[in-house]
C-alpha cells in the first residue's frame, strides 16, 4: 500500500494524531499549534461547522449545538443505562434513531455519533496531510478495551465517513504497550493505568509473542484531571472567602482566572515542592481592589486530592482479581493520561503494583504513538527495519604530545567515513605512526588501543609540509578500517580492526563516566600540550627565519630574538601553560623586527618565497597553499615512534 | 562396422562412404544420470540468478525509498525550522501577557484620578513601555468589544441577556486577545450578548 499510515487516539475529551517518521513516532500538531485537539464539534447559526479548539471557545454561547464526549454514545443503544444517564446532564439533544441507536439532533437534523466522530477524525486527517504535504488514506484508530463489537464497528464507520481506510481498530492499553516496546518481550502481564481528563481506566493485558489479550478492565467513568482542578479551585476560593470575605465564585472573570491558576499550580507542583499563586486585582469592593496571593505546597495539594487518588485503588484491585493475578504476578505497569504526571499518583501506582511504573513517553500522546507504530507494522515498514548501530565510543589517533585526536565522535551512526589531513612533527621525518585508539579521554594513554601501523617512505621535507590523509571507515558490520595515505607520493597503508573488541555495556558506560570525571584535568593537560606544540612551532619557524635573515638585522634584534627563544625553551620544560604562552608572545614580538627586515629585503631584491616566518603560519612555501585552504588541516602532528617505544 | 544404406556390410577401414547428413529430428530429451544432474545444476544456477536479481531490484527500491524519505525529511525539517524561527518568541510573549493584564487592571482601578496620582501615572507609563515592546515584536491587539462574536479569535466565558444590542456580539471584554504576526497568541476572553428575547 502506498502512502503513510497515521495513528489516531480518538479520546472522549481530546484526540491526538501521530505518524512514524524515519523509524520514530512523531506527534503532529494541528493548525492552531496544539498537539492534541479537543474532541468537540459545533454547528453555528451561520451554518458553519467548527471542530476542535474553535468549537470549545464558543461552547457557552451555543450549548445545544456544541457536541462533546460523543465517545460516550458511539455504538450504544438509546435505551442503554449509560446513554440515559448522559441525557440527564447533556446540553445537547440525544434522540432515538429508527434502529434504536443513540443519535444526536442538531438544528432539526439527525446525526449518528459515528458521523460526529467522523468530523473529528477528518480534522486529524487534515492535520496529518498538512504536515506531510500528501494525502493520507490509511489509519489505525484506538478504542477503550471494554468497547463491544457495535462500538468498535461504529468507530470504524466513523473512519470510513471521514475518508479513512481504517486498517485496524486497536485497544488503547495495547497501543500504550506498543509505545513502550513491550510487544518485543516474550511473555508479559501488563497493567495500563489511564487517568485522563475525565475518565479513569485500568486494563490488565497479557502479551505473548506479539499477541495482546485483554484479561480484565475496570475504571471510573467520572474521575479525571478536571476533578483535581476543581478541588484546588474550591480550596483557593474558600481561602479567599475566609481571608477577605468575598466569594470569587460569583464573579465570572475571577472564577476564570482562579480556574487557570488552579490548573497551572497543579501542573507546577508536579515538578516543584511549592508554588506561588498570584492574582492581583482579582476583584474589588467598596474599599478598593483586592489581591489574592498564596503559597501552595505539594503536600497540601496531595491532601486536597487524596480521596480522588484513592478512588483509583478499588478498580485496580478488582481488575487484578478478575484477571486472577496478584500485584507481583504483573510484570509491567504503564502510565497513560496527563494526570499520571502527578508524583502522588505515581507513588500510589507504585504501591499498588509493587513496582515502578513505566514513564518516559508523554502520557497524553502515548496512545496515538502506539497507534502510529501499529500502523507502520501493518504497512510493512517495520518488518524491514534497518537497525543501525552506533559507535559506542569515539575513535581517533594519537598525535603530537600524546594527545587523542578524535576522528569519529561517539554515538555516530554507522556505516560512516571520516578523513582528516595530518602532517609530520619533525624535519625529514620519514614515516608516520598511526596509533588507533578508542575512548573519551583527552590523552591517548588513557584510551584503549585498537591497533597500530606505520606509513613509511615519506620523502624528506620540512616538518608540517607533507600531507597525510588519515581515513576512518566503519562498515555496516562495525568493522573499522583505518588508512593513511601520503597525498604527495600516493603511498598508502591501512589496517582492519574487527569491532567486537569485547567491550561490555558496563565498560562503555564506565569509560564515558570516567571521561566526564576527568574532563577538567584532561582539558588542562591538553591545553598545556597544545601550548607547548605551538611554542615549538614558533621556535622552529623563528630559528629558520633567523638563519636566513639574521644577518640583515641589527645584532641587538638578533640577540633579543635569541633570548626570547631560549626563554621559551625554558618555559616549555615547565608545566605552566601561562608562562609558555607569554614567552611565545614575547618571541613573536621580538621576531616582528625580523619580519620587517625580511619585507624590506623582499622589496629591494626579488627574494623568492620570502614569507613571514613567525607566528603559527604553516605556509612556508607555495606547496602549502592547498593545505592552507583545507579546513581539515590540523596542526596536531605525529610523534615519530621509534621501535621499542610503547 | 557400418551398414551401408543398401544393407551391405562394408569394412569401415577399407572405404569410408560419404558422410550422410541427416536432417535434425526433434530434440530427444537427454537421459542418463549425469545429464539430469547437469539440468538440475543449470536450473539452480538460473534460480540463484533470478533470486539475486530480484534481491537487487528490492534493494534498489529500498535504497531509493530511503533516499526519498531522507529528502522529504530534509524538506520538512527546513520548513519546521523556518517556522520555529519565525515564531521563536511565541512562548515567551504569551507568558508575559498576564503581566500586562495586571498592569492594566491596576490602572483601571486608579480610574479617573490617574492624571493626578503620580503612582497611577507611572503605571500608565510602564504600560506604554510594555506596549512598545509588544509592537516591536509584531504583537497586535484583537478587537472584540462590540464586534460580532467570532470563536476564531474570541473565547466566550459567559452570556448576558441583551436589551437593545445586537445578539451574538461581544458585550464585555474580560481579557484582551493578541495576535503574534499572523498567528493568534491568545484569544480574547469575552462575554457575549445572547440572541433572543
Amino acid at each position: 500500500m502506498a502512502g503513510k499510515v497515521i495513528g489516531i487516539d480518538l479520546g472522549t475529551t481530546n484526540s491526538c494524531v501521530a505518524i512514524m517518521e524515519g523509524g520514530d513516532p512523531v506527534v503532529i500538531a494541528n493548525s492552531e499549534g496544539g498537539r492534541t485537539t479537543p474532541s468537540m464539534v459545533a454547528f453555528t447559526d451561520s451554518g458553519e461547522r467548527l471542530v476542535g479548539q474553535v468549537a470549545k471557545r464558543q461552547a457557552i454561547t451555543n450549548p445545544e449545538n456544541t457536541l462533546f464526549a460523543i465517545k460516550r454514545l458511539i455504538g450504544r443503544k438509546y435505551e442503554s443505562k449509560e446513554v440515559q444517564e448522559d441525557i440527564k446532564v447533556c446540553s445537547y439533544k440525544i434522540i432515538r434513531s429508527k434502529t434504536g441507536d443513540a443519535y444526536i439532533e442538531v438544528k432539526g437534523k439527525e446525526y449518528s455519533p459515528a458521523e460526529i466522530s467522523a468530523m473529528i477524525l477528518q480534522k486529524m486527517k487534515k492535520t496529518a496531510e498538512d504536515y506531510l504535504g500528501e494525502e493520507v488514506q490509511d489509519a489505525v484508530v484506538t478504542v477503550p478495551a471494554y468497547f463491544n463489537d457495535s462500538q468498535r464497528q461504529a468507530t470504524k464507520d466513523a473512519g470510513r465517513i471521514a475518508g479513512l481506510n481504517v486498517l485496524r481498530i486497536i485497544n488503547e492499553p495495547t497501543a500504550a504497550s506498543l509505545a513502550y516496546g513491550l510487544d518485543k518481550k516474550k511473555e508479559e502481564k501488563v497493567a495500563v493505568f489511564d487517568l485522563g481528563g475525565g475518565t479513569f481506566d485500568i486494563s490488565i493485558l497479557e502479551i505473548g509473542d506479539g499477541v495482546f489479550e485483554v484479561k480484565s478492565t475496570n475504571g471510573d467513568t467520572h474521575l479525571g484531571g478536571e476533578d483535581f482542578d476543581q478541588r484546588v479551585m474550591d480550596f483557593l476560593a474558600d481561602e479567599f472567602k475566609k481571608d477577605q470575605g468575598i466569594d470569587l465564585r460569583k464573579d465570572k472573570m475571577a472564577l476564570q482566572r482562579l480556574k487557570e491558576a488552579a490548573e497551572k499550580a497543579k501542573i507546577e507542583l508536579s515538578s516543584s515542592m511549592e508554588t506561588d499563586i498570584n492574582l492581583p486585582f482579582i476583584t474589588a469592593d467598596a474599599s478598593g481592589p483586592k489581591h489574592f496571593t498564596m503559597k501552595l505546597t505539594r503536600a497540601k495539594l496531595e491532601i486536597l486530592v487524596q480521596d480522588l487518588i484513592e478512588r483509583t485503588v478499588g478498580p485496580c484491585r478488582m481488575a487484578m482479581k478478575d484477571a486472577g493475578l496478584s500485584a507481583d504476578q504483573i510484570n509491567e505497569v504503564i502510565l497513560v493520561g496527563g494526570m499520571t504526571r502527578m508524583p502522588a499518583v505515581q507513588a500510589r501506582v507504585k504501591e499498588l503494583f509493587n513496582k515502578e511504573p513505566h514513564r518516559g513517553v508523554n502520557p497524553d500522546e502515548v496512545v496515538a504513538i502506539g497507534a502510529a507504530i501499529q500502523g507502520a507494522v501493518l504497512k510493512g515498514d517495520v518488518k524491514d527495519v534497518l537497525l543501525l548501530d552506533v559507535t559506542p565510543l569515539s575513535l581517533g589517533i594519537e598525535t603530537l604530545g600524546g594527545v587523542f585526536t578524535r576522528l569519529i565522535e561517539k554515538n555516530t551512526t554507522i556505516p560512516t567515513r571520516k578523513s582528516q589531513i595530518f602532517s609530520t612533527a619533525s624535519d625529514n621525518q620519514p614515516s608516520v605512526s598511526i596509533h588507533v585508539l578508542q575512548g573519551e579521554r583527552e590523552m591517548a594513554a588513557n584510551n584503549k588501543t585498537l591497533g597500530r601501523f606505520e606509513l613509511v617512505g615519506i620523502p624528506p621535507a620540512p616538518r608540517g609540509l607533507p600531507q597525510v590523509e588519515v581515513t576512518f571507515d566503519i562498515d555496516a558490520n562495525g568493522i573499522v578500517h583505518v588508512s593513511a595515505k601520503d597525498l604527495g607520493t600516493g603511498k598508502e597503508q591501512s589496517i582492519k580492526i574487527t569491532a567486537s573488541s569485547g567491550m561490555t555495556e558496563e565498560e562503555i558506560q564506565r569509560m564515558v563516566k570516567d571521561a566526564e570525571a576527568h574532563a577538567e584535568e584532561d582539558k588542562t593537560k591538553r591545553e598545556l600540550i597544545d601550548v607547548r606544540n605551538q611554542a615549538d612551532s614558533t621556535i622552529y619557524m623563528t630559528e629558520k627565519s633567523l638563519k636566513e635573515y639574521g644577518d640583515k638585522v641589527d645584532s641587538s634584534v638578533k640577540t633579543a630574538i635569541e633570548g626570547a627563544i631560549s626563554k621559551t625553551k625554558t618555559a616549555m620544560e615547565g608545566s605552566d601553560a601561562q608562562t609558555i604562552k607569554s614567552a611565545v608572545e614575547e618571541l613573536q614580538q621580538a621576531s616582528h623586527k625580523l619580519a620587517e627586515a625580511m619585507y624590506q629585503q623582499a622589496s629591494t631584491s626579488a627574494g623568492p618565497g620570502a614569507d613571514a616566518g613567525h607566528g603559527f603560519d604553516q605556509s612556508s612555501g607555495q606547496s602549502h597553499s592547498g593545505a592552507k585552504q583545507d579546513d581539515d588541516v590540523v596542526d596536531a602532528d605525529f610523534e615519530e615512534v621509534k621501535d621499542g617505544k610503547k | 562396422m557400418t551398414e551401408s544404406p543398401e544393407g551391405k556390410m562394408v569394412n569401415a577401414t577399407e572405404s569410408a562412404g560419404q558422410v550422410q547428413r541427416h536432417e535434425p529430428t526433434e530434440l530427444v530429451p537427454v537421459k542418463g544420470d549425469e545429464s539430469s544432474q547437469q539440468a538440475k545444476f543449470e536450473e539452480s544456477v538460473e534460480n540463484s540468478i533470478e533470486k539475486a536479481l530480484k534481491e537487487v531490484e528490492e534493494n534498489r527500491d529500498r535504497w531509493l525509498r530511503a533516499v526519498a524519505d531522507l529528502e522529504n525529511f530534509k524538506k520538512r525539517s527546513t520548513q519546521e525550522r523556518s517556522k520555529l524561527l519565525k515564531y521563536k518568541e511565541e512562548d515567551l510573549l504569551r507568558e508575559l501577557l498576564p503581566i500586562l493584564d495586571n498592569l492594566e487592571r491596576a490602572l483601571a482601578h486608579a480610574g479617573q484620578k490617574h492624571e493626578s496620582d503620580p503612582v497611577a501615572k507611572g503605571v500608565a507609563m510602564v504600560i506604554e513601555m510594555f506596549k512598545e515592546v509588544l509592537k516591536k515584536y509584531e504583537v497586535t491587539e484583537i478587537e472584540s468589544l462590540g464586534k460580532k462574536f467570532d470563536p476564531q479569535f474570541h473565547e466566550a466565558i459567559a452570556q448576558e441577556p441583551h436589551q437593545k444590542q445586537e445578539p451574538n456580539t461581544v458585550s464585555r471584554e474580560l481579557e484582551k486577545g493578541y495576535m503574534y504576526k499572523d498567528r493568534m497568541l491568545r484569544p480574547a476572553k469575552v462575554i457575549v450578548f445572547t440572541a433572543g428575547k
